[in-house]
């Protein structure tokens, strides 16, 4: 009589196990997949957001190597060099049209002038490195806490101006730079950065009162840094 | 016995399944990654030559400081912009720039544009990408199209 309801009842008690078995494997697989496909969306959304960097700062270093109009103060008397300033303003609704959900900012000139001098580096170069944005990420409130966002910024070097860049074309009207630099958003933040993936950190200096002062600062995305230096036009050259 | 031997048999088969296309998924995810940093490579190179060639008609007809200024605004657009965050890249040959324009010669005929190239040759076994050994060559050339107050001289044609 044992015998018989034994008979009976293992193969549902199997059938069950099955079933546990079949859910914890699919479990498995399935995470394994979702990975990869988050992986793949991640690297679109990526290659998006550098492509509409790319053109931003393209347009913008056209623009800005065309010479003042006169309403804009420009004088074609005295040869008014290139409109830098203002560039950033005329390219933004074209970055943030391009970026996938990354908030874009425009760079404060005047907190990169005093940036420098307070990590006691050379002298002012204009536009940020992946490093500097980092360190104004983390000073800057409008920057979200996960430092995911782009910076446009567009600087002037006059012809034999002492903060004239390395790369600056040796052209006898200057040169126009225009970088945007930063960190795309993550789709997944936590689990890509528990991967060890996408986070980027500095050492943040204590004397510059930032929060984590005492040690790394880290933020979080994949960076994005695209630059152009041209020869700025003046009217008639 | 039979039965118990089967169930046996297809426990953990989805794993060993998975074990065996898990690799392939891999690869497809990285070649898709290489794929994306290549066609941000190509637009950034695009984009870099497009600027160096608009750079080399701001110079005088004839003056070879266009040649000049072309290679200075490739160099701090692409190689400043790129490469040093791009250990794909292995080489960058010279930029070559032509054009009527560049040696001077006047020209009322405003579609003779001023044209750079320049060839990328890019390793992603560089790029510490698992499964990605391909080294796609990328040649980009650009023009640009000196204005009538150069290609003339300063003079009406």
């Amino acid at each position: 009589m044992a015998r018989h309801l034994n008979a009976a009842v293992a193969p549902r008690r199997s059938r069950r196990r099955n079933g546990g078995q079949a859910m914890v494997e699919f479990s498995i697989v399935f995470l394994l997949f979702l990975v990869c496909l988050l992986a793949t969306i991640q690297a679109g959304f990526w290659a998006l957001d550098n492509m509409a960097a790319v053109t931003a700062v393209e347009n913008g270093t056209r623009i800005a190597a065309l010479p003042l109009q006169p309403s804009e103060g420009g004088n074609p008397a005295s040869e008014t060099p290139a409109g830098a300033t203002g560039v950033d303003a005329k390219v933004v609704s074209e970055l943030r049209a391009g970026m996938v959900s990354t908030p874009v900012v425009v760079w404060n000139m005047q907190w990169d002038a005093q940036m420098p001098q307070q990590i006691g580096g050379p002298a002012a170069t204009g536009c940020p490195t992946s490093e500097t944005w980092v360190l104004w990420a983390e000073a800057d409130g409008l920057i979200p806490a996960t430092g995911a966002a782009v910076a446009i910024c567009s600087t002037y070097f006059p012809s034999g101006s002492t903060m004239a860049i390395a790369d600056c074309p040796q052209s006898a009207t200057g040169c126009v730079q225009v970088v945007v630099v930063g960190y795309a958003r993550l789709l997944v933040t936590t689990s890509i950065v528990v991967l060890g993936l996408g986070q980027h950190c500095v050492l943040a200096l204590p004397h510059l009162g930032m929060r984590g002062a005492s040690g790394q600062f880290c933020t979080q995305g994949f960076p994005i840094f695209d630059e152009a230096t041209v020869p700025a036009e003046t009217y008639t050259q | 016995m039979r039965r118990l031997r089967r169930q046996r048999a297809s426990g953990g088969q989805a794993i060993v399944e998975m074990a065996l296309l898990f690799p392939i998924l891999i690869a497809l995810v990285f070649n898709f990654i290489a794929i994306m940093l290549q066609v941000v490579a190509a637009a950034e190179l695009q984009s870099a030559m497009s600027l160096a060639a608009s750079s080399a008609i701001q110079a005088d007809l004839g003056s070879s400081q266009g040649v000049v200024l072309a290679q200075e605004a490739f160099n701090a657009t692409f190689k400043q912009g790129l490469t040093q965050a791009a250990p794909y890249i292995v080489s960058v040959s010279a930029l070559k720039c032509t054009g009527d324009y560049l040696q001077g010669i006047e020209t009322s005929n405003p579609s003779q544009p001023v044209s750079c190239t320049v060839t990328v040759v890019e390793n992603f076994a560089n790029a510490r990408i698992p499964f990605i050994f391909w080294k796609p060559t990328l040649t980009v050339t650009a023009v640009a199209y000196p204005p009538p107050v150069r290609y003339c001289g300063g003079g009406a044609c």
